[in-house]
């Protein structure tokens, strides 16, 4: 069937109303899990599971990455609002999305992010149309010792991403790699660093980590001082008035179609996925601006590409889950569960066998990507209204938030104590300008980073020139090692015209 | 004429974190070896913690360093900063920090309702200093709204403790 053929195939699949009815429940509840930090997709994508078994198959795989999709727009609103990412992937939305609403521009960012998604959306869908079972040959191409030197490369840009030190955000991201080792060995299955602990053995939880981190210590950091009159209070409330604006549309273009590209590469790529394309487009788009220091104060740009770049990595991941029967991350893994569930093997043959069910599952996404547009742009009103709430009640309720979301993720106390342990951490690491994002981002990475790299070693025969020997990863690695580099050669380059100058 | 240089001064509290983050990787990295860096010509599970942990180690002597010889970032990694004026509210800090600390250990024997609610009243009259009127009305709605919506809408089964009651 030619591609042509497959999409109206797929629309004829995707508007049927009981699609409709399951794309809309599926964004909805997704937009609202994402905006509950601790209940993420993957819980309730699992959670949701035994309801499928009695819908239709294709009804099922729409609903469920709708909620996936949904909650990646859905975590970002929380990141603007009150710095708390509602997934790891909106963890630089937090950087100048909350810089601009502290500004009275909530709105614009909360604006910019959905229409960045949706256009992002549309690139992803288009590409996976276009490109998707070619791309999906490349990433068939991904061993672990190109793994390893991908999760290198991604590191590097983690420091990039600090606004700090990038030796602070080294020892950050060792921290965090470390953190990421303790419960059991993913190998061997010995424990480590667990202090003989029950809690421990299962290791950290990335969502309790990020509460504590993010949320409870910025209730902390605003504790600690008397508050001016804050420019929260002056966002406007019109929805006219808080759309973009032509300027912001100007300064955005650019990032959303560069995220939107880089997002759908890195999205077919295991691993990290959305994760790794967010902070990889924050890096870039900071690279590329002729005023770099407005990043972290503040910049459109810097929500714009971002958010572009998570949301069509997100539907970009789709691709090697249903071509190649390979789930690049874990609510993939879910979702490939679902599809078992009615007997249907994802993998090349599925775009023959199951035609209905590929392409209308494609034509969802963009279907419910002009859902989510349609659904949250009027609900800009009510998003922003939330800021007019004064700090001295929304701190408490931010508190209330965090903890109720950390409990219900294991109907645990001891998940509380741990978020509260990493607030008091978080706001402790802000005073001795220590950047808590390296430190989380590298714990995302470091599973996939341990297991790559101790498979290559084996593959290699315990010689680390197999990371050398690969063509991709020997490229990944010297990207890095450039990257890495770079400002010390540039202080090099500056010293001596500095010198001639005094 | 060159202008003269900003005095240099040691961020003592940067160097008393980083010096506990050495002594952590210090620690963390010994232990490593004990869990087995390499055997029978393969990795063993020690390896990895510690390559990081030596990462994070030579990397926290040169920012060590660096702090000490008065070279330390200028810029807290504060958002609030800009915001923010007068001095440090160190009572009202400790409060919090308390609030945070006790909560866990109060929600199993509490309850939900009760746990949340003695948490509130801290926070917003002691802490924030709020009027007995407006605290008893934001300590009822939010309690009672996430009640509703976490227990009785999204089906997380709340610890119940004392009254009975999620």
């Amino acid at each position: 069937m030619d591609i042509l053929g497959g999409l109206v195939q797929g629309f004829g699949v995707a508007l049927q109303p009981a699609a409709l009815l399951h794309c809309i429940i599926g964004v909805v509840i997704g937009t609202a899990i994402g905006v509950l930090p601790g209940l993420g997709p993957t819980a309730t994508i699992s959670l949701l599971l035994p309801i499928t078994y009695r819908l239709d198959p294709v009804a099922s795989i729409i609903m469920l990455s709708g909620i996936y999709y949904g909650a990646m727009y859905g975590s970002s609103i929380t990141a603007i609002l009150v710095r708390i990412p509602g997934e790891a992937a909106s963890i630089v939305t937090c950087i100048d999305g909350y810089e601009m609403a502290r500004r009275g521009r909530a709105g614009p960012a909360l604006g910019i992010s959905a229409f960045g998604s949706f256009i992002a959306g549309i690139v992803a869908t288009a590409g996976i149309a276009l490109f998707g079972p070619l791309l999906s040959g490349v990433a068939i191409r991904f061993g672990p010792a190109e793994y390893t030197a991908l999760v290198v490369l991604g590191l590097i840009l983690v420091t990039h991403v600090s606004g700090g030190s990038m030796v602070r955000s080294l020892v950050m991201v060792g921290l965090g790699l470390w953190a990421s080792t303790i419960g059991l060995d993913p190998i061997a299955g010995s424990e480590r660093f667990t202090l003989g602990t029950l809690f421990l053995q299962d290791g950290l939880d990335i969502a309790i980590m990020a509460m504590g981190l993010f949320g409870v210590a910025e209730v902390l950091g605003l504790a600690e001082r008397r508050l001016r009159p804050s420019e929260l209070l002056a966002q406007p409330r019109r929805t006219r008035d808080l759309l973009p604006t032509g300027a912001d549309w100007r300064a955005s273009a650019a990032p959303i179609g560069r995220g939107s590209l880089l997002g759908f590469a890195l999205g077919l790529l295991p691993g990290g996925g959305a994760l790794v394309a967010s902070f990889a487009s924050y890096v870039m788009e900071k690279r590329l601006s002729r005023t770099p220091g407005r990043f972290g104060t503040g910049a459109i740009e810097g929500v714009a590409g971002p958010e572009s770049a998570n949301n069509a990595a997100a539907q970009a991941s789709f691709v090697p889950l249903l071509s190649l029967g390979i789930p690049s991350n874990v609510v993939m893994g879910v979702l490939m569960g679902a599809l078992m569930i009615h007997g249907i093997a994802p993998g090349p043959m599925l775009m023959q066998q199951q035609p209905a069910l590929f392409w209308g599952v494609i034509v969802s996404m963009l279907v419910g990507n002009l859902m989510l547009i349609v659904l949250n742009v009027p609900l800009l009103p009510v998003f922003v209204a939330l800021l007019r709430i004064p700090q001295r009640v929304l701190s408490p309720l931010i508190l209330v938030f965090c903890v109720v979301g950390a409990y219900s993720l294991n109907n645990s106390t001891t998940d509380v104590a741990v978020m509260g342990f990493f607030g008091i951490v978080g706001w402790g690491m802000r005073k001795v300008r220590l950047d808590p994002a390296p430190f989380l981002l590298a714990f995302v990475l470091g599973s996939l980073f341990e297991r790559s790299f101790r498979q290559s070693l084996l593959i290699g025969g315990g010689s680390p020139m197999i990371f050398l020997q690969k063509p991709i990863s020997l490229a990944l690695l010297t990207a890095a090692a450039l990257l890495l580099l770079l400002p010390l050669l540039r202080r090099l380059a500056a010293r001596p015209a500095s010198g001639k100058a005094t | 004429m060159a202008e003269a240089a900003p005095a240099r001064r040691v961020a003592a509290g940067d160097a008393a974190a980083l010096v506990a983050i050495l002594v952590l990787v210090a620690l963390a990295g010994w232990r490593s070896l004990g869990y087995g860096v390499w055997s029978y010509g393969e990795p063993g599970p020690g390896l990895f913690p510690f390559l990081v942990c030596a990462l994070a180690g030579i990397c926290g002597v040169v920012a060590l360093a660096a702090t000490l010889a008065g070279d330390a970032p200028a810029a807290e990694i504060d958002p609030d900063a800009a915001q923010q004026e007068g001095p440090m509210m160190w009572g009202k800090l400790a409060l919090y920090v308390g609030v945070i600390a006790a909560w866990p250990w109060l929600m199993a024997p509490l309850g939900f309702v009760l746990s949340t609610a003695a948490a509130l009243f801290v926070v917003l009259r002691l802490a924030e200093g709020m009027a007995w009127g407006p605290a008893a009305a934001v300590l009822v709605g939010t309690v009672g709204a996430s009640w509703l919506v976490f227990e009785r809408i999204l089906g997380v089964p709340l610890p119940h403790g004392l009254l009975g009651v999620g």
